[in-house]
């Protein structure tokens, strides 16, 4: 096999990392690169869902408590759309109580990470949901 | 003159003060922690530098070993006594530690986030007991005359707003959250 059939053959994954803090971008964007992944930004829940229908991605983190859209909302509006049926949307947030997790799981997120996030347990989960 | 009830006022000082303790220990926790992983990863990148060079002494002995013609004289006394085996595994072992200590500084620089929220629900307090302050204020003004003439219910009232938002952030350190896959 060449090379170049094996870069086409090995499609990079793409995630989606929404925060309205610039810094746990950052940290993000720094864990998943590093590990091979593209990632795309975006500020808030409008901005993301612009992003995410217009070039869709192969997961998604986002943050709950965010201005403009919440990450749940987010969520819920991701999942009225075809191409984000089955895709992996997983939040990333401060809060932890049992009554957010649930309205999470109600929304259609798929996973609760708790910050500050350890980045070599991120990195395991993405793994186990995209590979 | 009517006042805040005082369990009130307590309430928001006190969620003020716990907000306030909250926050001076996420700082320490990130900042001892950071400190940690920066001197860790120092004191390993230096490891690993003199390993390299080991390594790399090791590798330029193997080539002029293989270069040189077969003399019959006395073989050449390696200056690296460990085997390259056991210096790549050592390499992989440092590698692997200051991974650990990047992590661990990654976590910690999370602090910001964490504070800035912490802070937002602070500024949220203080918001709210300057607006119930603010009505004791106007109520503690005298009414003028023709104000007098209305029938009750038309000055202000020293109402505490009450604190819908409840605390953004539970956590007091820098411990990693929990994760759970639905």
């Amino acid at each position: 096999m060449t090379g170049a059939t094996y870069c086409r053959k090995r499609k990079v994954k793409t995630i989606l990392t929404v925060d309205d803090s610039a810094s746990i971008r950052q940290m993000i964007s720094f864990t998943l690169k590093g590990a091979g992944y593209e990632v795309v930004e975006a500020s808030d829940g409008e901005e993301a869902y612009a992003k995410a229908k217009r070039n869709p991605v192969n997961l998604v983190l986002t943050d709950h408590n965010m201005p403009k859209m919440d990450g749940l909302t987010l969520i819920r509006s991701l999942r009225g759309l075809e191409q984000y049926k089955k895709v992996p949307l997983l939040v990333v947030t401060t809060e932890s109580s049992d009554a957010m997790k649930a309205q999470g799981r109600a929304a259609g997120a798929s996973g609760w990470l708790v910050k500050p996030f350890d980045p070599r347990r991120l990195l395991e989960v993405v793994k186990k949901v995209i590979g | 003159m009517n006042s805040i009830p005082k369990t009130r006022l307590d309430v928001h000082l006190g969620e003020i003060r716990s907000d306030l303790a909250q926050l001076d220990t996420v700082l320490d926790d990130a900042v001892a922690m950071l400190f940690a992983s920066f001197t860790n990863i120092a004191g390993l990148v230096r490891l690993e530098q003199k390993l390299a060079a080991q390594l790399a002494l090791a590798h330029e002995e193997k080539h002029a070993a293989a270069a040189a013609p077969d003399a019959g004289g006395t073989p050449l006394t390696p200056c690296v006594d460990t085997p390259v085996s056991l210096l790549l595994a050592q390499h992989a072992v440092l590698a692997d530690q200051i991974e650990t200590q990047i992590s661990a500084a990654v976590r910690s620089l999370q602090f910001q986030d964490m504070c800035s929220q912490i802070l937002s629900h602070t500024g949220s307090r203080v918001s709210a007991l300057e607006v119930a302050l603010a009505g004791v204020e106007a109520e503690d003004t005298p009414p003028r005359q023709d104000d007098a003439r209305e029938a009750g219910g038309l000055r202000p009232t020293a109402e505490v707003i009450e604190f819908p938002r409840s605390r953004p952030v539970v956590q007091h350190g820098m411990n990693s959250g929990e994760v759970e896959l639905f």
